[in-house]
């Protein structure tokens, strides 16, 4: 398959680093909405964010003395800020021949979503890692980090060719971020491997993967439900290997059972090994899904400013 | 190959269907897919490869281009070879069952026994697209199944073909066969009888007589290897004339030409149940034995013949049984113009009236018309000016024409002192002698047509006898009262007797016996008939009723109704009774009635079990290897 790259222009236009930015401020509201996150950290630090106050003894720097406390209340007190604690963000982007065909939409889908996550960590102040993944893991960018690392984002989403083959098993083996860069996997892909069993597999790997672990599955919803019936020339766009069907609906029918079975498998290994799974079918609503992604507990979203 | 229905043909036309659906069968689309594997777990069953969905396509157009064209091949009627021997649409069993067919070999096994077996074998291998028809004869043909592809009917009639007592006709049969065989030609004619319908044609080839276009004839001919026969081919009886209670019989004894040597025939005679005489009879093969003998006996009794040949193979011709003929007086009006010119007549009337055999009415031409019923009438010196069609008649000097008389009287006699004979064989001249007769001519008449001059004077007849419109007419153009001598001899009495029993001789053959062939069909009054038959040499009697006034004699035997008229009938076939035997002295079926090996020329179970297998075989490759 031709190797595809992504228009930097059709991807990141000005229309979507705006989104970028409402996405990053819903998520800060939505926070604070909540009292407390659940994946925020107890420790406090030297951040701008308030987080409670306590007395003041005296082995503490006087600088942290909240006097306006003190005029009002006699007693000296000192302000707690919340620490953010600093991440390592691994993005993982699967660039085998079926994110890219017959439905580049997936393509486009994957690298927003890549982007999207970046953008994230980057203001999220923790460190930004990409990387491809195909047949292999490719060694992953340096790591990225402040806005200002956004166009390097743009740039390596701009670089990734699309096509080849898929090999999940090994490019999860070799996907092993070291201790020193614990942090948060965000694997987007279709796992759709050379079998059907092979993306189960080898998620078995990820459990070792230092950190908290995102598999967005992207898929196309005609690979949900097939637009196609009657006789027809099958040809797999990786391996070009062809099959020749006559497909009833009956067949049709069978083949969504074991599409969603497939789906459901995927999200039950990934439950079974403290992973958050999110489905992502290319015509649902970007910003809900995104959304809805980083507020099912991920530390990213808490990070956001 | 040949097709019997060929425009069905056209229906091949249909083949143009499937040819365009395959040329321009929908291409199956190519999708590019990403999840293949998802598809391969969904139809891992019916995954083949290329070449053999290439190849099943293929063979499922060959397939039904195939089965459409058998179809239409059994529809057409497809018959495997040109010159098959069945590849007529229509076979026409014409099958002998005439008396000779019951010559039986030594198992009893008869030639109408053997014939059935092998056309019923032969049947079994004509396609069954092909009808056939039944024709058995004898005297005359009955269709007893016509046209008909039902192999089980029409087996069941030739099982029921049963041998009739009778000679056979075959021009009659041979044209209700080409009847039949001209209704959808082309045809074949199975002739199976003991001689081939044609002289000219060989066993089992075609005859070489000139038939209608499309009907050929095949000929099956049934013979024993070695055949003597010695029958009975001819009878005659008749009360001797001037003789009371005796009948003079005449019978031919023939032995059959393909005998294998001469024999001693014994013709037993038997009146009444009691023997009588007997002849031996040396007979060469082909020859033919007239034999004429005198025998007592009284009317209404049995008179039978009995042929005894040492190794003969044919009864049914051995035995001739009949009732004696009723031996009535001859009842004959003399109408005369005046009895005392000529004495003579009255006289030689008289003597022959004293034997008993004559009753004589005599009057004038006032009695004219009669009111009596007679057997003849003797017109004397007078005519009557209508001519009396319904009886036979002796003019003795004859006045003018009338009727079938065309003769006119000389006004000055003519006498002769002797006759020229011109036929001296005839029955009315029997024993009469010619050479001494002076006449004196009274009439000249013409005997053109069927009246034969017996005596001629110069270039005129004088005495002439034939036939006139069925009735029988002697006419005599002379005087005996002015003959010199002819009224003086014994000559003329006889001549007078002669003539009467002569031309009454058909009347009362009819009034006393009815000599029949078997097979004729007679006008009976009465509702049953009384068969007396001879059998291993017992006389049996059988009651056969009937009701209609036609009677068909089927047996060999005398016979009576219950009103009293009799008769007899008999084969006295000279042709049924020379029995033929093989040639060569072997039995040999012709091949084209053998049924060992060859296949049948229809096509139709082949083609039917081709199209079975061309679904099995398709149903196989689409059904259980579909292609999905």
């Amino acid at each position: 398959m031709a190797a595809a790259k992504q228009n930097d222009e059709e991807l990141f236009d000005a229309e979507f680093l705006e989104r970028l930015k409402a996405l990053a401020l819903r998520l800060r509201k939505r926070k604070q909405l909540r009292r407390k996150g659940i994946q925020s950290t107890p420790a406090t630090g030297f951040t701008r964010e308030f987080k409670d106050f306590r007395h003041y003894t005296g082995n503490e720097d006087y600088r942290a003395i909240d006097w306006r406390l003190y005029a009002r209340l006699d007693r000296l007190f000192v302000r707690l800020y919340e620490e953010v604690q600093e991440f390592h963000v691994h993005i993982a982007v699967d660039t085998s021949g079926s994110m890219v065909g017959p439905f580049p939409e997936k393509r486009i889908t994957a690298l927003k979503i890549a982007v999207a996550l970046g953008y994230m960590g980057l203001i999220g102040n923790h460190r930004v890692s990409l990387y491809s993944i195909g047949e292999d893991s490719s060694e992953p960018t340096q790591p990225l980090k402040g806005r200002g690392s956004l166009q390097r984002v743009l740039d390596f989403a701009q670089g990734l060719e699309f096509g080849g083959m898929t090999n999940l098993e090994r490019s999860f083996e070799k996907f092993a971020p070291t201790r020193r860069r614990y942090g948060i996997i965000f694997v987007l892909s279709d796992l759709f491997g050379r079998e059907v069993d092979e993306a189960r597999e080898a998620i078995r790997h990820a459990a070792r993967w230092p950190g908290e672990t995102h598999f967005i599955q992207v898929f196309h919803p005609n690979e949900e439900k097939p637009d196609f019936d009657g006789e027809i020339e099958l040809m797999d766009v990786e391996t070009q290997e062809q099959r020749r069907l006559w497909l009833t609906p009956r067949d049709r029918q069978r083949y969504e059972d074991r599409f969603h079975q497939f789906l459901s498998e995927i999200e039950a290994t990934c439950r079974s090994r403290q992973i958050d799974h999110q489905k992502w079918r290319t015509d649902y609503p970007f910003d809900d899904l995104f959304l809805d992604l980083l507020s099912r507990g991920s530390a990213l979203a808490s990070g956001a400013s | 190959m040949q097709f019997l229905y060929p425009q069905f043909l056209w229906l091949l036309l249909l083949g143009i269907i499937p040819v365009m659906l395959y040329l321009f069968r929908r291409k199956s689309k190519k999708v590019r897919v990403s999840t293949l594997v998802f598809f391969k777990t969904l139809a891992k069953e019916h995954q083949e490869s290329a070449w053999l969905r290439r190849l099943k396509k293929i063979v499922s157009f060959v397939l039904t281009i195939l089965m459409l064209s058998f179809a239409v091949f059994v529809l057409s009627r497809l018959i495997a070879k040109q010159d098959d021997p069945d590849r007529y649409r229509t076979i026409v069993i014409l099958l002998d069952r005439s008396a000779s067919m019951g010559v039986a070999d030594e198992g009893g096994n008869s030639l109408l026994d053997a014939g059935k077996d092998i056309l019923r074998a032969r049947l079994a291998k004509v396609p069954e697209e092909v009808g056939v028809s039944l024709i058995a004869y004898d005297v005359r043909p009955e269709v007893l199944q016509p046209r008909t592809l039902n192999r089980r009917e029409l087996i069941s009639r030739l099982e029921g073909v049963d041998l009739r007592p009778m000679a056979d006709d075959r021009s009659s049969a041979v044209e209700a066969a080409n009847l039949i065989a001209g209704l959808e030609t082309p045809t074949a004619i199975w002739h199976a009888s003991d001689r081939p319908l044609f002289s000219l044609g060989e066993e089992g080839e075609d005859s070489g007589l000139q038939l209608p276009e499309g009907i050929t004839v095949k000929e099956l001919t049934l013979a024993q290897p070695e055949v003597t026969n010695a029958g009975i081919t001819a009878f005659q009886i008749r009360p001797v004339p001037l003789e009371y209670s005796r009948y003079e019989v005449y019978t031919q004894i023939a032995l059959n030409s393909d005998a294998a040597e001469p024999v001693t025939s014994r013709l037993e005679v038997s009146v009444g149940g009691v023997p009588n005489q007997f002849r031996e009879i040396d007979l060469e093969p082909g020859e033919r034995v007239g034999i004429t003998f005198r025998l007592d006996g009284v009317s209404e009794q049995l008179l039978h013949l009995h042929l005894k040949t040492e190794g003969d193979a044919f009864a049914l011709d051995d035995d001739v049984t009949v009732s004696l003929p009723e031996s009535r007086p001859i009842l004959a009006a003399w109408i005369r113009e005046d009895e005392s010119e000529d004495p003579y007549t009255r006289f030689a009337l008289s003597a022959v009236q004293e034997s008993g055999r004559f009753e004589l009415l005599m009057g004038g031409p006032d009695a004219w018309p009669l009111s009596e019923e007679v057997d003849a009438v003797i017109f004397d010196g007078w005519l009557p000016e209508e001519w009396p069609e319904d009886l036979p008649a002796i003019v003795i000097n004859p006045p003018g024409p009338s009727g079938p008389v065309l003769a006119r009287a000389l006004p000055n006699p003519i006498p002769y002192d002797a006759v020229r004979v011109g036929s001296e064989e005839h029955p009315v001249l029997f024993r009469v002698g010619s050479s001494r007769v002076a006449v004196t001519q009274t009439a000249v008449f013409q005997s053109a047509g069927s009246l034969e001059p017996l005596w001629l004077v110069g270039q005129e007849p004088i005495l002439a006898a034939g036939e006139v419109k069925g009735r029988r007419l002697v006419l005599m153009g002379f005087s005996p009262g002015q003959s010199e001598r002819l009224p003086l001899t014994a000559s003329f009495p006889l001549l007078i007797g002669n003539a009467l029993l002569w031309i009454v001789d058909r009347d009362m053959e009819s009034g006393g016996l009815h000599q029949h062939s078997t097979g004729d069909l007679v006008k009976i009054e009465g509702k049953e008939v009384s068969w007396k038959q001879w059998e291993n040499g017992e006389l049996k009697t059988r009651r056969v009723p009937f009701s209609s006034g036609v009677f068909e004699l089927d047996r060999v035997g005398a016979w009576e109704s219950d009103i009293g008229e009799k008769g007899s009938s008999h084969i006295l076939s000279a042709v049924e009774s020379s029995l033929p035997t093989a040639k060569n002295g072997e039995v040999t079926i012709p091949e084209y009635f053998q049924v060992e090996g060859g296949a049948s020329g229809g096509l139709k179970l082949w083609l039917l079990s081709g199209l079975l297998v061309i679904l099995l075989v398709e149903a196989w490759f689409f059904h259980r290897l579909a292609v999905y």
